[in-house]
């Protein structure tokens, strides 16, 4: 069991789909970037933050001794300047959405299966000079 | 009256099954609030205090703006799992903290994911509150 394996698919998959948006949208991950790629008018980027707030749970399994099923929770937040519409945010939720239903495919040995997403949730109140949009979704995975 | 294997008793099954899921709900909604209240990050402690539980509606009221300190308002009555339950914040910028890292950072438990961490886990915390209540039916 390794809370990296589990880590890694997620930050790896997520990080290819926005690389793979025009242009690239930088992804921050936890204890990496402590900073924000920039919070000026033409900043923008995703944060992404894995938690494992409910840790194990043991399953039944007659090849792997003390298999654990591990409970999570993603959170993707996409930071986007004000004033010029929801497209860009919406684009880069959907691209969340549609990289975090895909997890389970791209490692089968991990198995992350990400239950209900919600979200795209609008946060356009408060002083940040940026908007946001937040999904987040429980998951369970095999590490 | 009849009875099943191990000495189950029909007799007042219903009225019994009725308190397990109350009971269920009652706790599940409490463990909620009390973890929303434990995880909000403080400065004053006006957001953390102002998660109200009640029914039907949303309370979205919130502590008075030079409000200082640590206190869970608990919901005054009796919890059953009729009626629609709402655990809501009135606090003007409850949703930046809630959602937004940036100022989520104090998450006194959870980090600056504290909410969702709550919110994604609802469905298991529930399952859990039942499954430990309806296993006491005997």
């Amino acid at each position: 069991m390794s809370f990296q394996a589990i880590r890694a698919v997620f930050e790896t998959e997520l990080f290819a789909a926005y690389q793979a948006m025009s242009p690239p949208v930088p992804v921050m991950f936890q204890n990496v970037q402590e900073t924000p790629p920039g919070t000026g008018a033409d900043a923008e980027y995703v944060v992404l933050q894995i938690s494992f707030p409910s840790t194990t749970e043991p399953v039944l399994c007659l090849e792997w001794s003390n298999t654990e099923l591990i409970r999570g929770s993603v959170q993707i937040n996409c930071y986007s300047p004000r004033e010029r519409g929801m497209g860009r945010l919406e684009n880069m939720a959907a691209v969340a959405m549609s990289t975090l239903n895909t997890l389970k495919a791209a490692n089968p040995t991990v198995n992350a299966c990400v239950g209900e997403i919600s979200g795209p949730t609008n946060v356009l109140s408060g002083e940040n000079p940026l908007a946001m949009v937040v999904l987040s979704a429980p998951f369970t995975a095999r590490g | 009256m009849a009875k099943f294997g191990r000495g189950f008793d029909l007799a007042g099954y219903g009225e019994k099954l009725e308190k397990a899921v109350d009971q269920s709900v009652s706790e599940y909604l409490q463990l909620t609030q009390g973890q929303l209240f434990a995880a909000n990050p403080v400065d004053t402690g006006r957001m953390a205090s102002s998660w109200y539980l009640t029914k039907d509606t949303p309370d979205l009221t919130a502590r008075s703006k030079d409000w200082t300190g640590l206190q869970l308002k608990k919901y005054p009555g009796k919890i059953t799992a009729d009626g629609n339950w709402y655990i809501a914040n009135g606090v003007p910028y409850s949703e930046r903290v809630a959602f937004d890292p940036v100022y989520g950072k104090g998450g006194r438990v959870g980090g600056s994911a504290w909410y969702t961490n709550i919110v994604t886990q609802q469905k298991t915390t529930l399952d859990k509150r039942l499954i430990v209540n309806l296993r006491k039916i005997t």
